[in-house]
């Protein structure tokens, strides 16, 4: 019985890993400014009560066509129900880790830190500047 | 002896089995009936103005009134992606969903159901309860 070789495979193995690297390697660099921006809104939430609860989020990609630019967007929700002083104090917060208010007729694509605050829930929206989109699919 | 042994092993597992399984069956059942009373916000999608953007999700069972109760809450946040829609539309139609409990009510209400827009931001939570806490640990 012929036993057959592994080096065939492992060579194989390399060139494909060789030819995905590049991807791999802008998807993990993506995926620390993504790390960045959560980390931000991580420092926010450091200043939220323990009964303040997190209600969703999620982390977009957005490919823009005709700039070619890729941008990375994360958002998060909190249900907040605060007292008025109180209140005071978390917009102080926000505003010194440099979100923007946004006013009701205010469209969030606008700035790149902003938050909305109304009645029971607090949304953080956080945009990166343009990332690498040609090699991370997620951008495609 | 051996059968003794196994008896002295085997006995305080199931024992501690016997005496777990009411609150684990408890909290198994609300979470089914969590996951079908949050599914019921899938019939925002069809409403949503074209390129609106599902931000965050989210539902929980928890003590919202005073004493021991179980609440059901769920929340989606949206992005909408157009400013232009017909608001009025919009909003007839958010008006006419209905959403029921997840559990049989005593009459014949709906369970509770808010919104609002602000800018983009549109946010959506549907309550039922208090309802009998049973042996749910969450609702105590």
């Amino acid at each position: 019985m012929k036993v057959s070789s592994p080096v065939p495979y492992i060579k194989v193995s390399l060139v494909i890993l060789l030819l995905l690297s590049p991807f791999i390697a802008a998807m993990a660099a993506n995926q620390f400014v993504v790390l960045e921006l959560q980390q931000k809104i991580d420092s926010v939430e450091a200043s939220l009560e323990s009964y303040e609860y997190e209600v969703g989020w999620r982390v977009v990609f957005q490919p823009a066509e005709e700039s070619k630019e890729c941008r990375i967007a994360v958002y998060r929700q909190y249900r907040v129900v605060r007292p008025p002083w109180s209140e005071a104090l978390l917009h102080e917060d926000l505003q010194r880790l440099g979100f923007v208010m946004l006013p009701e007729d205010g469209v969030t694509g606008d700035s790149d830190a902003s938050f909305v605050r109304k009645w029971w829930l607090l949304a953080l929206n956080l945009r990166s500047s343009a990332v690498a989109p040609l090699l991370d699919f997620r951008c495609w | 002896m051996r059968g003794c042994l196994l008896f002295v092993m085997v006995a305080p597992v199931l024992l501690l089995a016997l005496l777990l399984a009411p609150f684990v069956i408890t909290a198994a059942i609300n979470d089914w009936q969590l996951y079908d009373f949050a599914k019921q916000l899938d019939r925002l999608d069809r409403l949503m103005p074209a390129g609106s953007l599902e931000i965050g999700r989210s539902s929980r069972v928890h003590v919202y009134s005073n004493g021991d109760s179980c609440t059901f809450t769920a929340f989606r946040q949206y992005e909408l992606g157009a400013t232009d829609f017909d608001s009025q539309d919009f909003a007839a139609a958010l008006e006419a969903l209905r959403f029921q409990h997840p559990r049989e009510p005593d009459d014949s209400s709906d369970a509770d159901f808010s919104y609002f827009i602000h800018g983009d931001l549109f946010a959506v939570r549907i309550d039922s309860g208090p309802w009998s806490p049973g042996f749910d640990p969450r609702c105590y």
